[in-house]
């Protein structure tokens, strides 16, 4: 649906040279809510704004259902461009015009007759939950009212792709969760294509199925959510994902277990999806000449799908517990070794 | 009543209200446009044109650089081309549009700018045109802002039409000088200074209460 190739992207600024993207390559199927993290300056508005052809490429191409923007003359370009539904961290609303008024202006633009723009704005502001506010001016709403405003306006085109610039970061985490509720359902009601920016990872945990981590212009790593979350690679990801998956052991635990002197070895094991019902510490504990002593747990809901993550110490003769770790291994169980 | 007569005074309030207001909208007809291209051919606007913004905005600051009175004296031979005459409230429009143009020009320049960047990524996302971003995003957002902007100008006016008065343009101004100041009547200038001052009040009450209904707080 969406597919960015080797897209570099550089600014010229008072005769400097600034690189804010640098080959980045991705793709967005049909039906995906896909999130793109990344700190400050990371590049990520401008991969989003190069969809409706806010920015152009330097370099490489931008394609949206199968065309290529940079290719498109400037009808045609407005053609794909109505397809494409936008929201933002500050909700862009005109002031001086009513719910209804700004809901309807993409159709104003377009020169819908007045009866189809009043059903049309109507059956949004009832999607969304704003019915009773149609006369009302943003200056009367709330933070969470408004960015329900901007998605009805998104909407309201019956576009296929719907973009978000940081869409909830000027809201409070309980609003927060209502608007990424809804986009939700935007997404599996009105089958909406979501490309989502954001630097808040509990926005990927709750509603992404995929991720895209980007540092300094590049994709530093990218996939499904529950690969990323359970196995990141790259420093960034892994402090991103340490933001809503908390996996260390707490300092008090660590002391106690440093004061210890009997031989044991401390893995962190990680469970997915149906594996998390597996009885594997029983197994263990029995098939085994350990002893063991979960030192922390931790279980999070990612898509429907559950990531376990359980640091065991197991104490025992060393024989034995190399004999567990290669077992644990073979059982397929993402095991990693945390202190000696 | 002390040399003047009520005739007198409801005619000179008359010609002040004539200069104000013909000269108000001309200015307005040549400014607005005038701010709305300072704004979009500026460096970061929407159509940036480099060349037509420095020499727009250059002629602009000379002509406010100018003041008033001096305004008048210079473009003499334009009054005189354009209204067939240098003196009556009919003349004393010319330089007062001149005077009025550039000022609103700037006022709604800046007004115009205040209007977020915000709104203007919005009008680019949804590939509004460059008449349909100014006509349906930057004016309706400036609007409660302008009419603060006009209501200042048109005070500015008030002012500008007493000196233009002085000169023989009419108006209270004139009243002022010749029924006032030449015959050392004191009850005179201080009733022009109450009825320019009643004037501009309700002018500013008006703006005030106006922008304020369009700003919807
Ligand atoms: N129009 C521009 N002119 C010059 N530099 C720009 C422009 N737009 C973006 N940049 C630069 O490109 C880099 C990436 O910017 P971008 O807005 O894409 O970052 P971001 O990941 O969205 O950051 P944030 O989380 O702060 O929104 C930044 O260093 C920024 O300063
Ligand atoms: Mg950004």
């Amino acid at each position: 649906m969406i597919e960015f190739e080797n897209v570099i992207k550089e600014f010229h600024h008072k005769g400097k040279k600034m690189t804010a993207l640098q080959n980045v390559s991705l793709k967005i199927e049909k039906g995906d809510i896909y999130g793109v993290i990344g700190y400050s300056g990371a590049g990520k508005s401008t991969l989003l704004r190069m969809v409706n052809a806010l920015e152009v490429p330097t370099a490489g191409r931008v394609l949206v259902n199968g065309k290529e923007l940079g290719a498109l003359k400037t009808l045609e370009l407005s053609q794909v461009k109505k397809n494409i539904g936008m929201i933002f961290q500050h909700f862009n609303l005109l002031e001086s015009k009513t719910v209804f008024e700004n809901v309807a202006l993409p159709l104003v633009l377009n020169k819908v007759d007045k009866a189809t723009i009043k059903q049309k704005v109507k059956e949004l502001l009832e999607f969304v939950g704003l019915a009773d506010k149609e006369n009302s001016y943003p200056r009367q709403l709330s933070g969470g009212q408004k960015q329900r405003v901007g998605i009805a306006r998104a909407l309201v085109t019956n576009p296929q792709i719907l973009l978000c610039d940081e869409a909830t970061s000027a809201l409070d985490p309980k609003t927060t969760v209502s608007i990424l509720e809804l986009l939700k359902r935007i997404n599996k009601e009105l089958k909406i294509t979501i490309l989502i920016v954001t630097h808040e990872m509990e926005v990927i945990r709750k509603i992404c199925n995929k991720v895209a981590v980007m540092e300094k212009g590049h994709v530093i790593e990218a996939g499904d959510v529950i690969d990323v979350f359970g196995h990141p690679k790259q420093m960034t990801t892994i402090e991103f994902v340490k933001t809503v998956i908390h996996d260390e052991i707490p300092p008090s635990v660590l002391e106690e277990l440093k004061r210890e002197k009997r031989n044991k070895r401390i893995y962190q094991l990680k469970f997915f999806g149906k594996n998390t019902t597996k009885p594997l510490l029983s197994t263990l504990s029995k098939e085994f000449a350990v002893d063991l002593n979960i030192v922390f747990a931790n279980v999070t809901e990612l898509q429907g799908t559950t990531l376990g993550i359980f640091t065991v110490a197991f104490y025992g003769e060393d024989l034995e517990l190399e004999r567990l770790y290669q077992y644990i291994v073979e059982n397929e169980i993402a095991v990693k070794e945390v202190m000696a | 009543m002390n040399s003047v007569s009520t005739d007198l005074i409801i005619q000179s309030i008359y010609e002040t209200l004539y200069m104000v207001s013909v000269s108000l909208l001309i200015g307005t007809l040549i400014g607005v446009p005038l701010g709305i291209l300072l704004v979009i051919t500026r460096a970061n606007g929407i159509k940036p044109k480099r060349i037509f913004f420095t020499l727009l905005n250059g002629v602009i600051n000379i002509v406010r650089s100018v003041p008033f009175i001096i305004l008048l004296v210079a473009i003499t031979p334009l009054t005189r081309l354009i209204a067939g005459q240098t003196y009556g409230s009919t003349a004393a429009i010319v330089p007062l549009v001149v005077y009025i143009a550039p000022f609103i020009a700037r006022l709604v320049e800046n007004s115009v700018l205040e209007v977020g960047p915000g709104i203007i990524e919005l009008a680019k996302s949804l590939g509004a045109s460059t008449f349909q971003t100014i006509r349906y995003f930057l004016m309706p957002e400036a609007l409660g802002s302008l009419v603060l902007t006009m209501t200042t100008a048109t005070i500015g006016l008030i002012g500008a039409t007493a000196m233009a008065g002085t000169i023989g343009g009419g108006g209270i101004g004139s009243l002022a000088i010749t029924y006032g100041y030449e015959r050392f009547n004191t009850f005179v200038i201080i009733l022009t200074v109450i009825i320019l001052i009643i004037i501009v009040q309700i002018i500013q009450g008006i703006g005030n209460r106006l922008a304020k209904k369009l700003r919807h707080e």
